[in-house]
Order: C-alpha cells, then sequence, then structure tokens
C-alpha cells in the first residue's frame, strides 16, 4: 500500500490503520515521493490526497494509470461534490473518499480496490 | 386644375403620414404617454393599457399626475413645469427612475424617457415608460448573491483549513480504539473518547456544508437534461445508497425540455435532497425520483426527490429552508437552504411536501429553456412516464411512483 498525504499526521493515521490491518504500508507526503515509490515499490493500492502540491493527486493518479496500472488508486477529497467525485474516476480512480471518513470506510475501500485488481 | 391636384396629393400625404404615425403609437413596445402642456393626458397606447391598468378613454384628458404615487404628485407637478420651461429630450437610460401607480393602487418602478414635440396648436410631451421591477429585482438578487459569495468564500477558506485537523481527531481516536481491547479501557474513557470522536464527525459535517456554501460557481449555464442529472447523481449515491440499504427508483418522463442552468449547482441540489431522504429513511426504505412538466406557462419542469420515512413534522413545514434551521440532531441547516438558493439562482422553486407517515417529497421547478436549439437530446432510456425503475437492476418494478 501507498498512503500520500501532505498532512504528515493524517498520512501517518491511515497507514497505522492498514498496517492494522495486515498491509505493508508506505508513506509519501508529497508528489515526488509518492512517483518514486510508485516505481520503486509498485503497489496494489495508492491512497492519494486529491490536493498536493504539484504533481497533485488526479495528476498523479493520470500518471499511475499509464505506467503502473497493476497499481489501483483510492483518492481522498477534503470536498466532496459531484465534479470532483467525476474528476476523479475520469482521471482513473476506482473509488474516492471524503474527509474525514472512518478506519473501517478506508479498509473497506481498499478490500473494495483489491478486489477489483484480482478480478 | 394642377394646383388642385397638388393639394390634393399634399393632403393625401399628410393624411398617410398621421396614419403611419398613429401605427408607430399603437404598435410600439414601449408604453408611451402622451401629455399636452396643462399636464393632462392626451394620448395612451395600448401598452400603457397594459402597463397601468387604465383604459384610453378613462384616462386621456386626466392630468397625468394620476399616474404617479398620491405622496410624489405635488414634487411632480413642479418637475413637470420645470421641464416645459426648459423642456428638451430626455432619452431612455438616461432619464429618471421613480415609482408609478396603476389603476388598483399598485406602485411599481419605471424608468422614464422624454421627447418634447414643439408644435403651433401646442407643445406635447411623449413619456417612454418601462417598467424596471424585474430589472430591480435581478440587480437587488446580484447583490446579494455577491454578498453571500463573499461571506461563502471566506466561510469556505477556514472550513478547508478545518478539514484535516478534524480528519486527524477523528482518525486518532478510531486508532486508540482499535488498538486497545474496550475490556482494558476504563468505560468512561471509552465514552470520552466517542464523545470526541462523534463531534469530530459532526464538525466535519458543517465543515463539508460550508465548502457547499462557498463554492464558487463559475456561472457556466449550459443546456441540461433534467433526466440526466438525476441519472448522474443517482449512479453517484448508488454505491453508497446500496450499502446503506436503500433502493432508489425513478419515474422519469421523456421528452422533457432541458433547463437552462449550471450542472454542478444542479447536481448539489439533488445530492442535498437525495442524502436527505437517505436520512429519512433510516437505512431501510425506498427513494423515488421522478421528473415531470410542471403546469401552467411558460413552460417549467420538476424533478421531485420523494421518500418513504415519517415525514416532516407540521412545525418544521415552514421552516425547512431557513438558513440555519434544521430537525436533525447532526444537521447543519445550510443544505436546504442552499438548495433553495440555487433553484432560486435558476429562476426556479423549491417546495417540501409531507403526509403524516406517508413520507417527504421535495419539488425542485425549474424553468424549461425557451430556446433549445443547441439540442440536448433527452438522454432518458426510460420511455414512459410515471413507471418506476429499480436504477441499481436497470428494470421495471412495483411500487410507488
Amino acid at each position: 500500500m501507498l498512503v500520500v498525504d501532505d498532512e504528515a499526521s493524517l498520512s501517518e493515521t491511515f497507514a497505522r490503520v492498514l498496517k492494522g490491518a495486515g498491509y505493508d504500508c508506505s508513506v509519501a507526503n508529497d508528489g515526488p515521493t509518492a512517483l518514486k515509490l510508485l516505481a520503486a515499490e509498485a503497489p496494489q493500492v495508492a491512497v492519494l490526497d486529491l490536493y498536493l502540491p504539484p504533481p497533485d493527486g488526479l495528476e498523479i493518479t493520470r500518471y499511475a494509470r499509464l505506467h503502473h496500472p497493476e497499481t489501483r488508486v483510492i483518492l481522498m477529497t477534503a470536498f466532496s461534490s459531484p465534479a470532483v467525485a467525476e474528476a476523479a474516476l475520469k482521471a482513473g480512480a476506482c473509488e474516492y473518499l471524503t474527509k474525514p471518513f472512518s478506519n473501517a470506510r478506508l479498509l473497506e475501500a481498499v478490500n473494495k480496490a483489491l478486489s477489483g485488481s484480482s478480478s | 386644375m394642377s394646383w388642385l391636384s397638388g393639394l390634393w396629393n399634399r393632403c393625401a400625404a399628410r393624411r398617410q403620414a398621421r396614419a403611419a404615425a398613429r401605427g408607430y403609437f399603437e404598435a410600439a413596445a414601449v408604453a408611451l404617454v402622451v401629455v399636452d402642456e396643462q399636464g393632462r393626458i392626451a394620448g395612451f397606447n395600448p401598452k400603457a393599457e397594459e402597463l397601468f391598468g387604465y383604459h384610453r378613454a378613462e384616462i386621456c384628458g386626466q392630468p397625468m399626475e394620476v399616474l404617479v404615487p398620491e405622496r410624489a404628485r405635488s414634487a411632480h407637478v413642479r418637475h413637470r413645469a420645470e421641464f416645459m420651461q426648459a423642456a428638451r429630450t430626455r432619452p431612455l437610460g438616461q432619464g429618471v427612475e421613480q415609482l408609478a401607480r396603476r389603476k388598483d393602487g399598485s406602485e411599481f418602478p419605471v424608468e422614464i424617457g422624454l421627447t418634447y414635440l414643439a408644435r403651433r396648436q401646442g407643445s406635447l410631451v411623449v413619456a417612454s415608460v418601462v417598467d424596471i421591477s424585474e430589472r430591480m429585482r435581478i440587480a437587488r438578487q446580484m447583490r446579494r448573491t455577491e454578498a453571500l459569495s463573499a461571506l461563502g468564500a471566506v466561510a469556505a477558506g477556514i472550513a478547508h483549513q478545518l478539514n484535516n485537523p478534524l480528519a486527524i481527531i477523528a482518525g486518532r481516536i478510531e486508532l486508540i480504539m482499535a488498538e486497545n481491547k474496550p475490556e482494558t479501557m476504563q468505560p468512561s474513557l471509552l465514552e470520552d473518547l466517542k464523545a470526541v470522536r462523534d463531534s469530530a464527525l459532526r464538525a466535519s459535517r458543517l465543515v463539508q456544508d460550508l465548502l457547499a456554501f462557498g463554492a464558487q460557481r463559475r456561472g457556466t449555464l449550459q443546456l441540461i437534461s433534467i433526466n440526466d442529472l438525476v441519472k448522474e447523481v443517482a449512479a453517484l449515491l448508488g454505491d453508497q445508497f446500496k450499502r446503506d440499504g436503500i433502493r432508489i427508483a425513478y419515474s422519469l418522463t421523456a421528452g422533457l425540455k432541458p433547463v437552462r442552468g449550471e450542472r454542478t449547482a444542479l447536481q448539489e441540489v439533488l445530492v442535498n435532497l437525495l442524502m436527505n431522504a437517505r436520512d429519512a429513511t433510516n437505512g431501510n426504505g425506498t427513494v423515488t425520483l421522478e421528473t415531470g412538466w410542471e403546469r401552467g406557462q411558460p413552460a417549467r419542469v420538476r424533478v421531485s426527490v420523494a421518500d418513504d420515512g415519517p415525514g416532516i413534522a407540521p412545525e418544521a413545514m415552514g421552516r425547512l429552508f431557513q438558513l440555519f434551521y434544521t430537525s436533525k440532531p447532526d444537521g447543519t441547516g445550510l443544505g436546504l437552504w442552499l438548495c433553495r438558493r440555487i433553484a432560486q439562482e435558476h429562476g426556479g422553486s423549491i417546495a417540501a411536501q409531507s403526509q403524516p407517515g406517508g413520507g417527504a417529497r421535495f419539488v425542485v421547478v425549474l424553468p424549461a429553456a425557451q430556446d433549445d436549439r443547441e439540442g440536448v437530446a433527452d438522454g432518458s432510456e426510460v420511455s414512459a412516464g410515471a413507471r418506476v425503475y429499480d436504477l441499481a437492476a436497470g428494470r421495471q418494478a412495483g411500487g410507488r411512483t
């Protein structure tokens, strides 16, 4: 798993939730580090914040779809709106989550992404 | 006899010119009131009859001040006298804005342009009168929208900054609760943690509503098929509703005219109404999305969201759309207010209907686009109106319409 959020405390929270559920998890707090980890670790699932300093979550999602199609992307947004959801899904995300969400919701989204990638 | 035929021709030409002038006067698209030097009404065209509610037969010969509110009449007489002393043409748009009075006593704002006609048999003033009620209403609405926009931008800025800290609070509390066995924790500590987590989640809902409140509308208008809009939003929320055990049914009328509007804003309205309906059904029920024509002219279309929850309490009915009014323990009182604002910005309206024990229905009515030549096809593959479809399964189902 890869968790990317520029708010370190938040990415750490999500990583702990995922590790607690038994997943290996890396953390990045900016776009360039996220791109390096995508290439180096080819995670099954990347959980990305939409609003990052460039490259933002949408750009990383598009990049991942092209160069790492095996990685399923979950986008996190601070603001839920139909336009944001549409942009996330168009960019290639398999799921989007509106912050804050429960830890159970995060795990549910990851499980759903994993079942999608295995099918 | 050539002088006689010349005179005849000149008279005929004058008659034709007078007839043409009368024709222009009668056919003018603006209300024209002709006033003589004494301030009496000497002419009143059909548009003026329509605007003021007087027939020309009853108004001609009367002082023109009958068309002015009583409290302004003496001042108007003075202004008229001053104008006649130094008469000049004053085009519409440079004229004064003032109040006029209809036959029934109602008042309305007008803009007046004046044309001065000097004649040997007495000068005339032709007043062009334009009802500017609608223009002023729009201007008022724009001022209000601008003020709300500025307020919204500030609210959204603060809300955005609050979002991550709230997510951290809620997430860490959940981690503490997950990483420690409940039986090893003091019951009061567990209660405290739950209270903090629930408060953080409640605050985050307020943040979401504030962000929606402050969303900067780009104002890009497009022709939108209301049926397509319903399906977009239903598809967006479908998974979530399925998880919550709620069925979405829809009853779409085919062949509806599109509306001209801002897609994101109208989606926002439907999302809000659907989420409210979801809360009302309390995790077990059906939410029905319906579209159709609304009676009356000009053409209007309707989209409604109905739930089979407990309905709306009578005491809440009149206050549902007030800012910060909420009947939900964790509501913010912004959602329905925002829905109404968006509906009104589109020239439409929203209303709530409730039957005790029979669910609630929210109806949004929007004007159909007058000119739909851009040709938004009604993308509905549901061909008949008033049939209920199971959205998830894509098949016709029984039940409510």
